[in-house]
């Protein structure tokens, strides 16, 4: 006899009765027949066994045709990584969670782009090239193209004149997009950047260069804004230093 | 395909990694999974053209709707079979208008007594299983479709492939199993 805990038989002989095999000793299938855990477990093996026999020896699985990835990646205005995740080339990975670290220490995120922009114009281009859905996307995207979740008002910090305010704004695909825009052009030294902070400045996120009095900066997915809700622009001068320079310019904190 | 890309926990984390909306993700779930969606919906529609539309509609209302999915309690190839489902449905709505549209212009049919076309449940659980199957690395594979197929039992198959009885059957035992799951997980749509 065949037992297995004690008290019922052994996973390998219900697998191999599941297929149909004439195993197991008089005293097993009896116990089988009487045994609500064992009599299950066979019939739920054997429910796999029978739809892999009804799909066949050659069950077919048919790959879609080439060009329908394309199609995909047009529409959705895909970038190179999804091009080189889909031919197998790299594997996709959850967002990093926002360093805790202390100190004036960068965390290089998202490229800066300006994706409102470009999203716009994709989806254009979409509801043109394939009709129905892509058509849809832009009917909504025009009637609402995206929701402001928070905003804040920028004070400028001592020695610095012009204030400003930032929005977060929430687009239809769930893509977020920080909106800064500056009351006039500080007199910096070098370039303008903007970040998010901690509300204790003990860790920071570098979103991007901004150019002139007003930009729009993509918020990395999975960033926190509870976590980071001050917005902050500094003043860079260009010494190849990836840090915050500590000559912040404006700042103000997110309402949502 | 028995390579690490396969195994079954990194599906989690590719799920997560499609909700937090890593572009690479989409890429990778349609070369994991586009067979899957595609075969399912040729299985049901019959028809090459709309198996491509509803293939492509399906990941693009995944990427789309990445929002709405919880990485902690759905596996990514469930929830776009979920998809799958409601796309073949509606494929299969249009076709139905279409014919009503072109063929019976002065009768006008109770909308209670059409018939309502639905996914097969059954075409999803066999392309479920058999990719399932096909994602088995050797001898794991050769072992099973010799024991579906061919209707060789275990120790028939021990012999053909020159292995230990003992091995064939830890190998039949845990490859069902991972079949099963993947029928319940994967093919469980809502």
């Amino acid at each position: 006899m065949v037992l297995s805990d004690d008290l019922h038989v052994d996973d390998e002989t219900l697998a191999l009765l599941a297929l149909g095999e004439p195993v197991g000793e008089a005293a097993d299938l009896d116990h089988v027949a009487a045994c609500p855990r064992c009599s299950q477990e066979v019939a739920a093996l054997r429910g796999v066994v029978d739809l892999a026999r009804e799909s066949g020896p050659e069950p077919h699985l048919v790959a879609p045709a080439p060009q329908v990835w394309d199609r995909v990646a047009a529409e959705l205005d895909l970038g190179e990584r999804a091009h080189a995740a889909a031919r197998g080339e790299l594997t996709a990975r959850p967002a990093d969670p926002a360093p805790g670290s202390s100190g004036a220490t960068v965390t290089p995120l998202a490229p800066r782009r300006r994706l409102r922009g470009a999203w716009l114009a994709a989806a254009a281009a979409a509801g043109l090239v394939v009709g129905g859905a892509g058509a849809t996307a832009w009917s909504q995207l025009r009637a609402d193209p995206s929701t402001v979740v928070a905003s804040a008002v920028l004070e400028p910090l001592p020695g610095w004149t012009p204030g400003g305010t930032a929005e977060v704004r929430t687009a239809r695909d769930g893509s977020r997009t920080l909106v800064v825009d500056l009351d006039d052009a500080p007199a910096g030294e070098g370039f303008l950047e903007v970040w998010l902070l901690k509300p204790d400045v003990s860790g920071l996120v570098s979103l991007g260069t901004l150019d002139g009095t007003s930009g729009e900066f993509a918020l990395p997915p999975g960033l926190d804004l509870a976590e980071f809700p001050v917005v902050d622009v500094s003043d860079e001068p260009l010494d190849g230093e990836p840090a915050h320079s500590g000559v912040s310019v404006a700042r103000g904190a997110l309402e949502v | 395909m028995s390579t690490s890309a396969t195994v079954p926990d990194d599906v989690e984390a590719l799920g997560r990694a499609f909700a937090s909306g890593d572009e690479a993700a989409v890429g990778e779930a349609y070369r994991r999974w586009s067979t899957l969606v595609h075969t399912v919906a040729l299985r049901s529609l019959g028809n090459a053209s709309e198996a491509e539309d509803v293939t492509q509609q399906v990941f693009v209302e995944a990427w789309r709707g990445r929002a709405r999915f919880d990485a902690d309690r759905a596996r990514l190839p469930a929830w776009l079979l979920g998809i799958t489902k409601h796309a073949v449905a509606d494929a299969h709505e249009r076709r139905t208008r279409d014919r009503r549209l072109r063929e019976q212009p002065q009768v006008v049919p109770d909308p209670d007594r059409v018939p309502v076309v639905t996914l097969d449940e059954r075409v999803v659980e066999r392309v479920v299983v058999a990719d399932a199957l096909d994602d088995l690395g050797d001898p794991q594979r050769t072992i099973l479709r010799l024991a579906f197929y061919d209707d060789l039992t275990h120790d028939q198959i021990a012999a053909r492939m020159g292995l230990p009885l003992g091995t064939v059957k830890s190998h039949v035992r845990r490859s069902l199993a991972r079949l099963r799951t993947r029928w319940e997980v994967d093919g469980a749509v809502r």
